[in-house]
């Protein structure tokens, strides 16, 4: 690297684009098919879920797929280190799920 | 149900069909391609979403589509001459005015408001004049710098350098 870039004022090379809107974010992206997702969170702040009632979503017009937690198998990854670093504790032991199945908090 | 609605969007004339609820940022966005101007918060906080409407800046999460219908709008997009950059584009590349460049668009369009109406602000005045838009990365010093540049820029009436696009 030539030391005249030492204290010099180095434009970036990656600007252009997004001072001028061509900047690709992860919301900009289109993919054929692409759907939209929405999330229905607890209106409780720490509770037990009795069931979910899933039926009048469904039935909404252009409704694809509805999802609770009952429909995800409990497959966490492993962690890349211990978690609370106990011996005899599993690393994922503290891997929340996807959507909450009993309760939420 | 739909309403037909006419844009004229830097400087192209568009029909489009919109439910009466879609916000103009998802119309620029969806209907018209125009993912330049970013939905940030969804709350009109955050002014990412920053255009002008008939020549004022505006929070197009806040305003209807249908509000704007006969309206001239000017996005991000819309800001360079044919060749080069806008003042306000090249002052935020040379003053490091954006690190992961999300908000600029939101942050040019507003500076642009502020200095149609003040073209030689003081500091405090450009802190105002985007005090609707905010950065999570840079902090705020060299935006002010790079709008201050820019007001000088385009008092001095002088072209802006030619820059490169991709």
């Amino acid at each position: 690297m030539s030391t005249d870039l030492v204290g010099s004022s180095v434009k970036r090379v990656e600007d252009p684009r997004f001072i001028t809107g061509k900047g690709r974010y992860l919301d900009d992206i289109k993919l054929a098919g692409m759907t939209y997702m929405s999330i229905l969170r607890s209106p409780y702040a720490h509770a037990n879920i009795r069931s979910i009632d899933t039926s009048a979503a469904k039935a909404m017009p252009g409704v694809v797929l509805v999802l609770t937690g009952a429909d995800i198998p409990y497959n966490p990854l492993p962690m890349a280190w211990p978690a609370g670093g106990v011996a005899g504790i599993q690393n994922n032991i503290n891997t929340p799920r996807v959507l909450a199945t009993d309760s939420v908090k | 149900m739909t309403e037909q609605v006419s844009l004229t969007v830097n400087g192209v004339p568009h029909e489009i069909s919109v439910e009466p609820r879609q916000l103009l940022v998802h119309a620029l966005r969806e209907d018209l391609g125009l993912t330049g101007t970013h939905v940030g918060c969804d709350t009109s906080q955050c002014g990412a979403c920053t255009v002008q409407l008939n020549g004022a800046a505006v929070k197009s999460c806040t305003v209807l589509a249908v509000q704007a219908d006969g309206g001239t709008i000017r996005t991000i997009e819309g800001m360079a001459p044919e060749v080069g950059l806008h003042a306000l584009q090249n002052a935020f590349w040379e003053k490091h005015g954006l690190q992961c460049g999300f908000c600029t668009p939101g942050m040019i369009m507003a500076a642009a408001d502020l200095l149609a109406g003040n073209p030689d602000p003081t500091d405090d005045e450009i802190r105002h004049g985007i005090e609707g838009n905010l950065c999570r990365c840079t902090g705020y010093q060299n935006i002010v710098a790079a709008i201050r540049e820019a007001a000088s820029t385009i008092r001095a009436g002088a072209a802006a350098p030619a820059g490169v696009h991709d």
